[in-house]
Parts: structure tokens; sequence; C-alpha cells
């Protein structure tokens, strides 16, 4: 055994075994380390402990109180985790809503309008039959045959009335030149009433 | 016979209320000794043992065998003094005035005094992790096996933080040791 290892176990304080006696009898050095620990230790032993005496009644009294502490402290946060949640619920029942929207603040609930479904348009025609093609067919050529037909008798009439129209005009031309003549007569006669004979080239 | 202190605690938990008080009694003075050692306060010893019973009988119903009850014990006061140390940021326990018997030597008795403050501020001026182990080391006696479970640091760490804590005290009380060693013959 070297010093470094006798004063090692020295120093944790173990049982004094042959071969850690033997080197201490043999090496001053860590014979003197050894008197010194063992004054040190000696002198820690020194200081009295203090007595202290538990007060039980005092602890149990204490105890009671913490427990009512922590109880009362367990119904507040009980109480506390029930409203959260009950705020919770509601908020999503509600499907509350708090948003910031265009420089104002928004606060808003229930469910959002609903996207305006456009109108249905109109059916798909249906692919004609062939019978149906047929049929179309046979009426509008019918009815090319009627147009025809009713043209004929359309412009027949059409140039009767066209010709009394004219005849009408030609009647209400007459009239009306007559009217204008007559007009022109009388105006003359009263403005040679009133304004005696009239200048030559002068007009009323 | 002394029963353990796991079966104490075992009939504490069914309601024995004499079976906490048999374990307060029997750790009341190691603990208040490790409290006055590690915290060097000698005024707040009292206050803190009680705080220490006090805790254990509210975790007593979590209580589990699987190690030492010193162990389990010595962890709630470590984590007591732990904490007061944070709160006071710095040791600065007042120096005990130790009461010694009327019929001692009046010059043993100065000499123990004065070797007893010495002792105290010796301890108070080492890093806490030295003076833990040394104090559950030397006062308690606790091996570093049972030292490492309840500080959670290896034993090899510890043996070598106790040799520099006796080294340190080594120095602190040389000066005093010749005085001492005469107060002793």
């Amino acid at each position: 055994m070297n010093c470094e290892q006798t004063r090692a176990l020295l120093a944790e304080g173990g049982i004094m075994s042959e071969p850690l006696a033997e080197h201490l009898a043999a090496c001053p050095a860590c014979a003197a380390v050894r008197r010194e620990l063992d004054d040190v230790r000696r002198m820690l032993d020194a200081a009295p402990a203090p007595s202290v005496h538990v007060d039980l009644a005092a602890l149990y009294r204490r105890a009671g109180e913490l427990e009512g502490l922590r109880l009362r402290r367990w119904r507040r946060l009980a109480w506390s985790a029930t409203a959260a949640a009950a705020i919770l619920l509601l908020a999503l029942t509600l499907r509350f809503e708090i948003r910031w929207h265009d420089r104002q603040l928004v606060i808003g609930w229930g469910l959002p309008p609903a996207p305006v479904e456009p109108a249905p348009g109109p059916p798909a025609p249906k692919e004609p039959s062939h019978e149906q093609l047929a049929a179309d067919m046979m009426l509008m050529k019918e009815l090319v045959h009627a147009v025809a037909a009713e043209v004929q008798y359309r412009t027949d009439e059409q140039r009767n009335l066209v010709a009394g129209l004219e005849r009408r005009m030609d009647s209400l031309s007459a009239t009306s030149n007559t009217r204008w003549t007559a007009t022109q007569r009388d105006f003359r006669a009263l403005y040679t009433a009133y304004f005696g004979t009239r200048d030559k080239g002068a007009t009323p | 016979m002394e029963s353990s202190d796991h079966l104490l605690m075992e009939r504490w938990r069914l309601g024995d209320v004499r079976a906490f008080e048999a374990l307060v009694r029997r750790w009341e003075g190691p603990v208040a000794r490790f409290l006055a050692r590690y915290l060097c306060d000698h005024d707040g010893v009292a206050d803190a043992t009680q705080e220490v019973f006090l805790r254990l009988y509210r975790a007593g119903p979590s209580y589990q065998p699987r190690s030492a009850f010193s162990t389990w014990l010595f962890q709630i006061a470590l984590n007591l003094a732990r904490d007061a140390a944070r709160r006071r940021r710095r040791i600065q326990g007042s120096l005990p005035q130790y009461i010694l018997s009327d019929d001692a030597d009046p010059s043993t008795t100065v000499a123990a005094r004065e070797a007893a403050a010495a002792v105290d501020r010796a301890l108070a001026k080492l890093p806490e992790p030295l003076r833990l182990v040394l104090v559950l080391r030397h006062y308690q006696g606790m091996s570093f096996a049972e030292i490492s479970r309840l500080c959670n640091v290896p034993a090899s760490t510890l043996k070598s933080r106790f040799a520099a804590a006796l080294h340190q005290l080594r120095e602190s009380l040389g000066a005093l040791k010749p005085d001492y060693k005469e107060s002793e013959s």
C-alpha cells in the first residue's frame, strides 16, 4: 500500500486494515496525516448537538390546517375547471368567434350564412327519336305549304288594301286642297277689309 | 424489542398514531443534528425539525419501502434545508450558545465554547456540497453508498468531496488545535 492509497483511506475514515496499519507504522508522514485527521474529527465531535423535541400536538394541528387549505384549493380548482369547461362547451355549441377583420373586432356566434345555391338551369334537351324527327319533318312540310298558300292569298288582299288606301289618300288630298284654297280666299278678303286695297306685290 | 422503521411506518399507515410518535422520537435527534450542522443555524433548528416531521406526516401515505427509511427521511430534511438555504441566499446562521453543565471545569467550558464556535465557523465556510457530505458522513454516520442514493452523486465523487472537506477543515481549525489540545489534556 502506498502513501496515496493510505491517505485516501484515511480521508474516507474506513476501517483500519492490517496493510493500512503496517504502512502507518512505517511511514511517519502518513502517520502525521492520520493524527491531524483524527484531531479534526475530535474537534468536530466537540461541538454539542442541539436538543430538539418535536411538538406533536402542534404538528397534528398544523397538518389539519394544511389539509383543510389543500381541500379548499382543490375545490376552487375544481370549480374553476368546471366553469372553464362550461364556457368552452358554450363557445363550441354557439360557435363563438372573435376575429379581426378590416380594422374592426368582429364578435360572432352561430352558424355562418349558407352559401347561395345557383338556380337550376333548364333541363338538357333530350335526343329526339327517329319517329319524332320524321313527324316533325312532316309537320314542317305542311306548315311551309300552308304559309305558301296564305302568302298568295295575303298578297291579293294586301293589293286591294293598298289600292283602297291609295284611293282614300287621293280623296283626302283633294279635300285638303279645296279647303286650303277656301282659307286663302277668306284670308285675303279679311285683309282687304281691314287694311284697304292691297299694295301691288304686298302679301300679308 | 424495537420495531423497524418500515414496520412503524406500516403501522402508522394503518392508523396507529403511536407508531408515528415512536418514529418521531427515534429520529428527531439525528434530524436536528443534521439540520444544525448543515444550515449552521442553531436558532432555527427546532422549527426546521418540526417542519421536517410535518412533511413526513403529510407524505406518509405515499411512502414506499424501496430504500432505507433514513434515506427517505433525510431526503425530506435535505430538501427542506436546501429550500431554507435558498431563501436566505446565503447561510448566515447565528452561532449557537452552547449550554454546558454547571459542574464542568470552567477552563474546559471556555475552551469547549471556543472550539465549538470555531467548528461552526469552519463548517459555515465550507462549500455546500462539501458540507453536505461531511455532515452526512461524519455526524450521521452514513455510508458513501447511502449518501450516493440520497444525493444522486457517485460515491467516488463523494469520497473526494469528503477528503476535500476534511482538508479544508484541517486548515481552518489548525490554528485552534494547540489550545484545544491543551484544554483536552
